[in-house]
């Protein structure tokens, strides 16, 4: 026990003293590459000290300052890439180091996106459910211009591989989303890109354009060519959710987003979706009558139909039908006896 | 089943020691003292064992932790004002408060600021040597253009856990300032996620943490009524209970969401729904012998779930636990307090055996 009391108060004293010559550092304004190396170091010991990770950014702003040149910069965010690699092996869910990432990679000349993604990619095979990771990666993926088109098939990837990974089901809807919304605004954006167009060719002659600016270019390009390509075929989707349903029909994550998609259809094909969605969960719940999210999102169906028909006899069948499961589904799942009580004295249908 | 007792004095014993010192588990946990001080000033007062602390020492201490503004030049980094996470950065100890000059990294944490306001809160002080102006304008610098709020001020991640913290320090000084409050809850909007929860940044995944921060924020502000349809944030909050409450969908149970989601339910009028004996049962697996809770059974127990376990069991109005306030995490200082009744915890515990 000594021997361990003696070895923490040598580890208590190291960290005090490497603080202090930090914290002194800082004081007196020394901003040079030895700061750098001294505040890297006890950041090792301890992330979770936001003043350090703050420091490092000032040493950076002031370095940059002095005009290096792009390739020193290239180096030394090199380097700040590797530390902060060593610190997300200690604490992979550090909102600091997160941060910290971004706002480096945000400023790298000629930063490597595509790697970026790689560890990104890699770092959701050891935790799927960081979301840390998933937040940065989607910064990444706009850095990168991917089509939506490339986002769905990662998402797509990563369900197949687990149909539980809720993340993934999140990420996917937000791509549905910024396509139903691009969709949307693309005659308001048609109308003011040409006017844009117009006055960048005027300017063209005048600036040149950097490699970088260059690139840009082509990306956005290329990423608008894409998904002016790739239409978001809901019918296609519906297909993909239905087969995550079967493989594994306990799993909320695919029901939910079920539930989502359904509301996200255009009011246009929304009562014949409805109706092709209750074929296929009935089909579901003769095989697992069990089912408790089945049995609910039927229960969703049914009164979103009895809000759509209007026939009133077909109204309230489909509603006492909508009740009679719910009755069954106290017993499933007791746990939410109360919930269901209140929500049976609704109409609700959360579609 | 055997009876889950209450461990009411090793839960007093738990949190006494984390007034003292701070264990290597989480010494890394330093660079945030000021709120481990929080779970352990509150959680003595929600066991009603206030006779533990040094109220006056304490109040000393975290008042030596305000940076006021500049003794020559008040506008000087007027940004910083706040509270600090406590001396780690070697500051003079100064609990009057007196101006002194500034140092530019001597900066308050938003985080920080509002555990401090509890403190003194619920140990009975009037707040007179809070720089009241200066804090207030110092966390409105905190928000950003899009609406949301920086924890510092200079270089600083932005998300919903800071929001939260400054809604709470403008209501407790009772001053929004220059405050948006009108950005800030179209902010906390657009953080709402494609199934009703709220997650931390916009696109971010829906997570028990973040909505509590969203809804309470909301609710200090007023402004409840933005949220589109309350049921289908309720029906979230209630799908996030297994035995006890996940954070996130596919994640396990974990002792501080029966705060967090607990809590939420709560401000929206919906807490009865929730199965009470499955929350009890899961929060009592998580009791340690020695004192204190853990996340998860058979885990260690650390102050924050600890805190928020008799939060959840409070929430429930169980073991004469006084009821907290679900906007502000402590406990109601309006209400009386309810008796302890210790003897008649010890009497059924003599008849069992």
């Amino acid at each position: 026990m000594n021997t361990k009391l003696d070895g923490d108060l040598k580890k208590i004293d190291n960290f005090l003293k490497q603080r202090d010559v930090v914290l002194q550092k800082r004081k007196e304004g020394d901003f040079s590459l030895d700061s750098l190396e001294s505040v890297q170091k006890i950041l090792l010991i301890n992330p979770d000290v936001a003043t350090f990770w703050a420091f490092i950014k000032e040493i950076y702003e002031h370095y940059e300052a002095t005009s290096p040149g792009i390739e020193k910069l290239i180096e030394i965010y090199k380097k700040d890439r590797a530390h902060v690699e060593k610190c997300m092996g200690i604490h992979p869910k550090s909102y600091y180091i997160w941060y910290h990432r971004r706002w480096t990679s945000e400023r790298t000349p000629q930063m490597d996106w595509k790697k970026e993604l790689k560890l990104c990619n890699y770092l959701l095979t050891l935790d799927k459910r960081n979301f840390h990771c998933w937040n940065y990666r989607r910064f990444v993926v706009s850095q990168l211009k991917l089509s939506l088109k490339e986002e769905l098939d990662f998402t797509t990837f990563k369900i197949e591989e687990n149909f539980s990974n809720y993340s993934a089901w999140h990420n996917r809807s937000t791509i549905v989303t910024t396509f139903k919304r691009s969709k949307e605004n693309k005659n308001v954006k048609e109308n003011e890109k040409e006017k844009e167009n117009e006055k960048e060719k005027e300017n063209e002659n005048e600036n040149e354009k950097t490699e970088e600016q260059k690139e840009k270019q082509e990306k956005e390009e290329k990423k608008k060519i894409n998904d002016e390509e790739f239409t978001f075929k809901f019918q296609e989707e519906f297909e993909f959710v239905q087969n995550a349903l079967y493989v594994d029909p306990e799993d909320q994550s695919t029901w939910i987003y079920l539930q989502w998609l359904i509301s996200q259809s255009s009011n246009e094909g929304k009562l014949e979706r409805i109706n092709t969605t209750i074929q296929v969960v009935e089909e579901l719940l003769g095989i697992e009558p069990k089912s408790k999210w089945g049995n609910l999102t039927l229960v969703f169906l049914l009164r979103e139909k009895a809000n759509k028909v209007d026939d009133e006899d077909k109204q309230s069948n489909l509603r006492n039908h909508a009740k009679e499961i719910i009755n069954k589904l106290i017993k499933l799942d007791p746990r939410h006896t109360n919930f269901y009580n209140d929500f049976a004295n609704s109409n609700k249908s959360f579609l | 089943m055997s009876k889950k007792e209450f461990n009411r004095r090793s839960h007093i014993e738990y949190f006494n020691l984390y007034l003292n010192m701070l264990p290597q588990p989480i010494q890394s946990m330093e660079s945030s003292r000021m709120t481990i001080l929080y779970f352990a000033i509150s959680g003595l007062d929600m066991l009603g064992a206030t006779d533990r602390i040094k109220s006056k020492e304490v109040i000393e201490w975290v008042y030596a932790q305000q940076i006021v503004p500049d003794s020559k030049d008040e506008n000087k980094l007027s940004e910083n004002c706040g509270f600090r996470c406590g001396p780690l950065f070697g500051c003079d100890f100064n609990p009057e408060c007196s101006r002194t000059s500034t140092y530019t990294y001597d900066r308050a944490h938003v985080a920080m600021t509002y555990t401090a306001l509890a403190i003194l809160k619920i140990l009975g002080d009037d707040f007179e040597r809070i720089d009241r102006e200066a804090v207030v304008n110092a966390t409105a610098k905190l928000q950003q253009e899009d609406g949301s709020v920086a924890a510092i001020s200079g270089i600083s991640e932005t998300d919903l856990r800071y929001m939260y913290c400054s809604c709470v320090i403008y209501t407790f000084l009772d001053n929004w300032g220059t405050f948006d409050i009108e950005k800030a809850a179209n902010y906390i909007i657009s953080c709402q996620s494609y199934d009703g929860g709220f997650g931390l940044v916009p696109n971010g995944e829906s997570h028990g943490g973040s909505s509590y921060c969203a809804i309470a924020s909301l609710a200090l502000m007023g402004k409840l009524d933005l949220i589109p349809d309350k049921d289908f944030v309720i029906d979230w909050l209630l799908r996030k209970q297994t035995i006890g409450f996940q954070g996130r969908v596919n994640k396990p149970p974990d002792t501080c969401y029966s705060f967090w989601i607990g809590a939420s339910l709560e401000i929206l009028g919906a807490y009865e729904l929730i199965d009470y004996d499955q929350n009890e049962q899961y929060i009592f697996c998580c009791q340690d012998k020695l004192g204190g809770f853990s996340k998860w059974s058979r885990s260690k127990p650390d102050p924050l779930h600890s805190y928020f376990g008799i939060c959840g069991l409070s929430l429930m109005d169980k073991f004469n636990l006084p009821k907290i306030n679900p906007l502000y995490g402590f406990r109601d200082l309006t209400l009386e307090r309810p008796k302890i009744q210790e003897k008649t915890e010890e009497k059924e515990k003599e008849k069992e055996n």
